[in-house]
């Protein structure tokens, strides 16, 4: 039998606090959801080099890299309107994507790099979402690239 | 290094985890936040412990009672900075309402409670929204208060007892 004190407490919680409304919710939780979010993309962006990494060709993932940091480089001045990413994972940003795919073919070959080194050549393609026409309309384009990626780095 | 080992504690639900603390202890953070300041400063208040909670502990290490101490920390924090202490009891008895109805045939009235509420000293109120709101057991209100598990007890009992005499009396 419950005691007379638990009794009266039941009725109490028979009482709940009030629910959040949704824009006091989104109010509290707006600087959480834009971390959370960032660190989503944190992830995106790890699971993806994980993916790289656990192919047996390591060299995969370093063109990859490479290929996104590429297209990532800032553009040059006069050029028109684009995605000014300042790093590689925020090409990779869900809400201003200027890169969608990379394909990294298989090593091409060792040949001799700009200062003498030997390098691995890889094509990568990869879909830019950074060329705006003149309406400003965002034009995705496939585009290639040759990388050379430095053996020293294996 | 291995990039597997590497990431091997980067959980993306972990982060799905976190919206879900959220939804799930957020009414009942907000409530034990006004014992100590108005809406608007309370929701401030939620805000910021649950931020402080969220960059220092994993999802899995999360439990009620830290949430609702990084909270009173944040909203000790809060009256600090504004130099209003001396309101905390003013602010409590605020228009906004503080609970719904989650059962029916209840004795007691929301705006009955509220009113029963805010004439218990401050310490003695927020034990009781730990314990009744809250759900925390004793040692859980002591970890979030930060006071021995013998103290809430004392306050629990004190609070319930006069809680009782004053619903009561409000009724006849």
């Amino acid at each position: 039998m419950s005691s007379p004190d638990s009794e009266f407490e039941s009725q109490l919680k028979k009482l709940g606090p009030v629910p959040l409304p949704t824009e006091i919710a989104d109010r509290i939780l707006a600087p959480c959801r834009n971390q959370l979010d960032q660190r989503l993309e944190g992830f995106a962006w790890q699971a993806f080099l994980r993916n790289l990494f656990a192919r047996p060709e390591p060299g995969w993932a370093v063109a990859a890299i490479f290929a996104v940091l590429l297209v990532a480089r800032p553009p040059s001045p006069g050029s028109p309107k684009q995605n000014t990413a300042s790093s590689s994972q925020a090409t990779l940003t869900r809400d201003n994507p200027s890169v969608r795919l990379i394909i990294a073919s298989e090593p091409q070959g060792l040949i001799e790099g700009r200062n003498g080194e030997l390098a691995r050549q890889y094509r990568v393609s990869y879909l830019d979402k950074s060329q705006n026409d003149r309406e400003g309309n965002v034009n995705s384009r496939a585009r290639e690239e040759v990388v050379l990626v430095p053996v020293s780095l294996y | 290094m291995n990039p597997q080992r590497m990431h091997e504690n980067d959980d993306p639900h972990s982060s799905q985890d976190w919206l879900r603390i959220l939804s799930e202890h957020g009414p009942g953070l907000l409530l034990f936040a006004r014992q100590f300041l108005d809406h608007a400063r309370a929701q401030d208040a939620v805000q910021e412990g649950f931020l402080r909670v969220w960059r220092r502990d994993k999802p899995e290490a999360v439990s009620k009672a830290l949430l609702c101490r990084a909270v009173r920390t944040a909203a000790l924090d809060i009256l600090r900075s504004n130099r209003r202490r001396s309101q905390r009891e003013e602010n409590y008895a605020t228009e906004q309402p503080l609970f719904v109805e989650t059962a029916s045939g209840g004795e007691f009235s929301s705006e009955e409670v509220q009113r029963a509420l805010a004439k218990l000293p401050a310490e003695q109120r927020e034990v009781v929204v730990l314990r009744l709101w809250n759900d925390l057991t004793i040692a859980g209100a002591a970890e979030a208060l930060g006071i021995p598990p013998n103290t809430v007890a004392s306050r629990y009992r004190l609070a319930i007892s006069k809680l009782k005499q004053l619903l009561r009396h409000e009724q006849s």
